[in-house]
């Protein structure tokens, strides 16, 4: 059964409220204290393209707690069959729908603006939108072109106004006590870092029969113009993960790409393997297919000590804690009445993997992180504040994210070129 | 059909038998705390597999008495 947290349990993944403030300041939104409950105070909320994660994004805010004092007040889709379907799932008979996002930002009742359209739109969108005085929350990544990131960074500034980008898993529990571990030495000296997104699938929306021309519309994942594919798309979660746990941004990525099953007119990659290195000469190594499932997705940060794999909230120590005593006896007695005794043979046997369950990095709390944020961002939004720091993360994942690709075309192993470094 | 009767002194004897076995595995629970130098709170941890290691014991010690039974049969 899925856990829900309270503020008061999810400020207590550190031992102290202090210390867990300190290292994820972002976490001040779950503060008691930070409860607005007046009606001046009431956050109203704008829905700009409602698709599939849009319509989960709208979906998590609604399931959020009334307490939180906010209204869905606008949503904004240019489909059609979208556009309906988010007046129908705001639960509120006077929500104001656009199919144009400039008259919802003329909208003198509207806060903030959460933004979940294809790729090639954020930028426009967000800056527009911070331009009209609104806060706003976008999906992961943050722009299709370095330049584009990079403005969006600096409307914020220059505006004042929020600009929270949707890695969840930095609001979810299990991954807040992994890099708080981390921090504290428990997996030693990070050596490595893996990540992977498999899945078997072609990652395509239906398209309806009598509109063939919906094609780049609806499935813009698969087209250049409008996406890196994989990169922007999964691979931007887990190199924010990356960057994280390491407290650091790469210094160079190269890569490669090819499509090697999914053949039908797609221009993205449907196979890709990039490696990111970072000035302490850790390797982040990433690869993503989409024919084969078996490994599913993942994060590996690898320590001296142990081993988190962060989806699976596992940790492996390199000592596995020795197994029970009466079980140590019986199994050396096994081993002495069945294993043969070798007279002569291989001197090399192979380094097999350590096998073992694990333990878990947290036992609490399985919530993955979308409702914690949209909760996190309705109380920035309530303050008129975000911490830095939540931007700089996304900002630098989504940066690593189009020199990935560029990296993957051109074949050259690039780095970050000066005018992008905040 | 004949009744099969399992007698009070028989039903004593097979107790004090799985008695004896569990005994034996706490016993040995004991020793491999201490040869492995764990955790104590094994003795409560680890009693269901003590328990399991009674049972075996006492199905081993089972089978050997019903071998015994069988060879002296064939020799009436």
């Amino acid at each position: 059964m899925k856990e829900k947290l309270n503020r008061r349990d999810f400020l207590k993944i550190s031992s102290t409220t202090a210390i867990a403030l300190s290292a994820f300041p972002w976490l001040g939104a779950f503060r008691n204290d930070s409860h607005g409950q007046g009606a001046s105070d009431r956050v109203r909320l704008g829905f700009i393209g409602v698709g599939s994660r849009g319509r989960l994004l709208l979906l998590s805010t609604l399931a959020l707690p009334q307490e939180l004092n906010f209204d869905v007040v606008a949503v904004c889709d240019n489909y059609e069959p979208h556009y309906q379907a988010a007046i129908q799932l705001s639960q509120n008979p006077q929500v104001k729908a656009f199919y144009d996002y400039r008259e919802m930002l003329e909208m003198n009742d509207l806060d903030a603006v959460i933004i979940a359209t294809p790729l090639h739109e954020h930028a426009r969108i967000s800056i527009d939108a911070m331009t009209a005085g609104k806060h706003v929350f976008c999906e992961k990544a943050m722009a299709r072109h370095l330049p584009d990131i990079k403005q969006m960074y600096e409307t914020s500034i220059k505006q004042n106004k929020i600009l929270q980008i949707g890695h969840q898993r930095m609001f979810a529990p299990k991954y807040l006590k992994a890099i708080q571990m981390i921090r504290t030495g428990q997996i030693g000296k990070i050596g490595q870092i893996r990540a992977f997104w498999h899945r078997n699938g072609n990652w395509r929306q239906p398209i309806p029969p009598d509109h063939p021309e919906l094609e780049r519309k609806l499935n813009w994942r698969l087209y250049r113009e409008y996406s890196a594919g994989l990169i922007t798309e999964l691979a931007s979660h887990q190199i924010q993960v990356a960057n994280w746990a390491l407290d650091k941004v790469p210094v160079s990525v190269c890569g490669t790409g090819s499509i090697v099953y999914w053949n039908d007119g797609r221009e993205v990659f449907d196979n890709i393997a990039l490696i990111f290195s970072y000035d302490n000469g850790v390797q982040f190594i990433w690869d993503s297919m989409t024919s084969n499932r078996k490994y599913g997705c993942e994060e590996q940060i690898m320590g001296n000590i142990a081993t988190m794999e962060l989806e699976s909230n596992k940790i492996f120590l390199e000592e596995p804690p020795p197994a029970p005593g009466i079980r140590q006896l019986i199994h050396s007695i096994e081993k002495g009445i069945f294993e043969t005794v070798p007279i002569g043979g291989a001197t090399w046997v192979p380094e097999r993997p350590i096998r073992y369950e694990g333990e878990y990095i947290s036992d609490k709390f399985n919530q993955e992180g979308t409702e914690l944020e949209l909760e996190a961002f309705i109380q920035f939004v309530r303050k008129g504040k975000a911490p830095e720091n939540l931007l700089k993360e996304a900002y630098n994942a989504s940066i690593w994210c189009i020199l990935a690709e560029d990296a993957v075309y051109s074949g050259e192993k690039l780095t970050m070129p000066k005018e992008y470094i905040i | 059909m004949k009744d099969i009767v399992i007698t009070r002194n028989r039903i004593k004897k097979e107790v004090f038998s799985l008695a004896v076995m569990f005994l034996i595995a706490l016993c040995l629970n004991i020793f491999a705390i201490i040869a492995y130098d764990t955790n104590w709170s094994e003795l409560i941890t680890e009693l269901p597999f003590v328990v399991v290691i009674a049972l075996v014991l006492y199905l081993c010690y089972t089978m050997v008495r019903i071998i015994i039974v069988l060879i002296k049969a064939g020799f009436r």
